[in-house]
């Protein structure tokens, strides 16, 4: 897996940036559906839970996105 | 038995000033953690200026939870915006520094300007975007070819310290704003409710002490909107759902402004005909009513009986228009009250809270005290870079960063913004005092990160402590925040007294600065603001009456309810009353419009709208017993009869109104 920066218009920026934004919209979409079926509710520490989907969201991007060599 | 007696008394204090201890120290020690985590990654990833991750770790660090993630990722979008600005700033102002200090100075006063028209996490971002681009020209003033990475650098420093605050404060705190809210909306639904049924049950119609009741019910509704945005911090839920959190406190103003319209109409009346109509209506209010409401456990329940009294109010069979006023009155109060108790249970029970089709959406109750926040953040970041750029300080470009925040920061806090600014001051000097010590007596020769860690919470977790005490609040919260800045870590400390006391001075001049600035602009008079609000309301209901402006019923109420919540603290009583007052009579001058559009009136409105828009009271109530007559005099036999008798208690309701404060329907907007 190895991942090169994006260049936009001759700015580089780190691949990882996008990535992050693409997990932060999934991360957002998947706790609204949450909210709508009232899964939420059994949460204990909805902050905690927010952040720990984030992160695993994340990674599945990462390895996703790494796995598929679209950097490359 | 003494000794033992005394034990015990000795143990009970001991352990009641543990528990206050408890939560400002656990505050204290959440504030070090953030602080020490932001300069650990920053100090990792070899950051230029670790000390904006602590110092924005202490920003992010307030004593008031968030949606994690939302609220971090508000604060990150603002921080990037000002980053974003400010490469392009310097893009379209290349080698002309005054060209890019103006565009600096404008754009701290349009985020100011903005911070303070909305709210919560949208007004975090719009403060933040300002500041970040101050805070990176501050670098980049003296290279701009460099303002690229400087932009980049600064950015990644406040980001880092953004979220690292928000981690720590998000994931140990699970806050308690629902339950706090929860309960005050409970009791405002229960005394309403009791307000109602007292005002219908009183023996003295002319005499009745509602009108101070309701003021004081209207003041505490109106100071339920930032515990309404905590609650919506804390809670995914509440956050995607907050409308109806909203609708709950505007559903409370109207059921306030349902029980002026029957208490002023029987006020009105002869002594034995508003005894029947009262009794006429209390007999159909459920018996608990008179008694307090059922406990916050039933709030759907609460909601279903209170939708049921509205319906049978509306179903009241009669054709006494005044005393269909009455009930539509109650009905107005039963609905707004279904509404409360709708956001009870979002608040008790999730799942059967009900959405709502109408949301008021963003109303701003009055541009003006945004407008002399921006206008404060101009003249004072302006004054300080003329300064800057007059005297050749060193220090200056820091001054002018901490001119930007003490502004921006304090001034959407209004009447304790002066305070607060003041308290930066001491603050700051304390905070000098402590640092100096801190830095010069115990850093020297920690070679370790944990060490350091150890050093710097001795200053912090005090301070963050003693910074949720309200009392010292003003004092310890500038303390802390300039706590980081001033220690000036970095991954080579540096121990020069020399630069300490000019960094020190650039600081403390910054916040002086900002002070000043706040101090001779000060916010508009609560005096002047709520006599503002009541002004724009005249002005706004003669629109309506003049047909200039067509707000649907909604979007009217919404304009009120705006301006109800802006009502400071401090505002007159009766000016409440004024607002609530003008939210009745637009109420029921759109409802006439929509009877008359039907054609069921049979009569035009067009004198009744155009005296109420020249303020003629006379004209208007003569104008309105004349269509009264006219109305009652189309036979029974025509179609539209419910309509008409409606229209005629909606006539009522607005000469009633006009005659209960003339003065203030004849005025003229100072």
């Amino acid at each position: 897996m190895s991942f090169v920066e994006i260049d936009v218009f001759g700015v580089l920026i780190s691949p990882f940036m996008p990535l992050m934004t693409l997990a932060f919209v999934i991360t957002m979409m998947l706790r609204w559906i949450a909210v709508e079926f009232g899964w939420i509710r059994w949460i204990w520490h909805p902050a905690l839970f927010e952040f720990s989907l984030f992160l695993i969201v994340l990674t599945i991007t990462v390895l996703l996105f790494g796995s598929l060599r679209i950097y490359v | 038995m003494a000794p033992t007696g005394s034990i015990t008394r000795l143990g009970s204090a001991v352990t009641s000033s543990i528990d206050a201890a408890f939560p400002p120290l656990l505050h204290g020690v959440r504030l070090a953690a953030a602080v020490s985590l932001a300069l650990f990654v920053a100090f990792y990833l070899r950051l230029d200026m670790p000390s904006w991750a602590g110092t924005t770790a202490a920003i992010v660090c307030q004593p008031v939870v968030g949606s994690a993630i939302l609220k971090g990722a508000f604060r990150l979008v603002g921080t990037i915006v000002g980053a974003v600005a400010a490469v392009l700033l310097t893009a379209i102002f290349p080698q002309d520094r005054v060209g890019f200090l103006f565009g600096m100075v404008v754009w701290a006063a349009a985020s100011s300007f903005v911070s303070t028209l909305l709210r919560n996490f949208a007004a975090y971002a719009a403060m933040l975007a300002g500041y970040t681009l101050i805070i990176i020209a501050g670098s980049s003033i003296s290279a701009p070819d460099q303002v690229f990475e400087i932009a980049v650098s600064r950015a990644s420093e406040i980001c880092v310290g953004i979220v690292s605050g928000t981690l720590i404060v998000g994931l140990t705190d699970l806050g308690d704003a629902p339950e706090r809210l929860s309960e005050l909306l409970s009791g405002l639904v229960a005394e309403t409710a009791l307000h109602l049924s007292s005002v219908l049950a009183a023996n003295d119609f002319a005499g009745t002490q509602g009108p101070v009741v309701r003021r004081a019910l209207i003041a505490r509704v109106a100071a339920l909107d930032p515990i309404i945005d905590q609650a919506a911090g804390e809670s995914p839920e509440l956050l995607q759902r907050r409308s109806l959190l909203r609708a709950a406190a505007n559903g409370l103003f109207g059921s306030l402004s349902g029980v002026r319209t029957v208490e002023t109409h029987l006020r009105y009346l002869r002594a034995d005909e508003a005894e029947r109509n009262a009794a006429a209506v209390l007999a159909k209010l459920p018996s608990d009513w008179r008694a307090g409401m059922p406990s916050r456990s039933e709030s759907t329940l609460l909601r279903e009986s209170t939708f049921a009294v509205a319906r049978e109010m509306i179903g009241l069979r009669t054709d006494d228009p005044s005393l269909r006023l009455t009930a539509d009155g109650a009905a107005d109060a039963a609905f707004g009250l279904a509404a409360a108790a709708n956001g009870l249970a979002l608040l008790q029970d999730p799942g059967r809270a009900r959405e709502i089709l109408n949301t008021v959406g963003f109303v701003v109750a009055d541009y003006l005290p945004a407008l002399i926040n921006a206008l404060r953040v101009f003249l004072g970041v302006g004054t300080m870079v003329l300064f800057w750029i007059a005297t050749a300080w060193p220090n200056g470009p820091q001054a002018v960063m901490f001119t930007a925040v003490t502004i921006i920061v304090f001034s959407p806090m209004f009447d304790r913004s002066l305070k607060a600014a003041l308290g930066q001051g001491v603050g700051t000097l304390i905070s000098a005092f402590f640092v100096a010590f801190i830095k010069f007596g115990l850093l020297v020769n920690k070679e370790t990160f944990l060490a350091f860690a150890l050093v710097i919470s001795v200053g912090l977790v005090p301070f963050g402590a003693l910074s949720s005490v309200p009392l010292l609040a003003p004092y310890f919260i500038p303390a802390t925040l300039n706590f980081v800045p001033l220690l000036a870590p970095g991954n080579e400390m540096t121990f020069d007294t020399l630069s300490y006391v000019n960094t020190a001075l650039g600081l403390l001049a910054g916040c002086a600065a900002g002070g000043l600035a706040l101090l001779l602009i000060p916010h508009l008079p609560p005096r002047i603001q709520s006599q503002r609000l009541v002004d724009l309301s005249i002005r706004d209901i003669r629109r309506l009456a003049g047909g200039t402006k067509n707000w649907p019923l909604h979007k009217w109420q919404g304009r009120i309810y705006a301006r109800l919540v802006a009502m400071p603290e401090t505002a007159e009583p009766v000016q409440r009353s004024y607002l609530v007052t003008t939210l009745a009579v637009g109420t029921q001058l759109i409802r006439l419009s929509r009877i008359a559009a039907r054609g069921q009136i049979g009569v035009e409105l067009s004198q009744v709208r155009q005296s109420l828009a020249a303020g003629d009271i006379d004209m208007l109530r003569s104008t309105i017993r004349h269509l009264d007559q006219d109305i009652a005099a189309v036979p029974d036999t025509a179609p539209g009869g419910r309509g008409r008798l409606r229209a005629r208690a909606a006539l009522l309701a607005i000469g009633d109104a006009v005659r209960n404060h003339r003065e203030y329907f004849e005025s003229r907007p100072s």
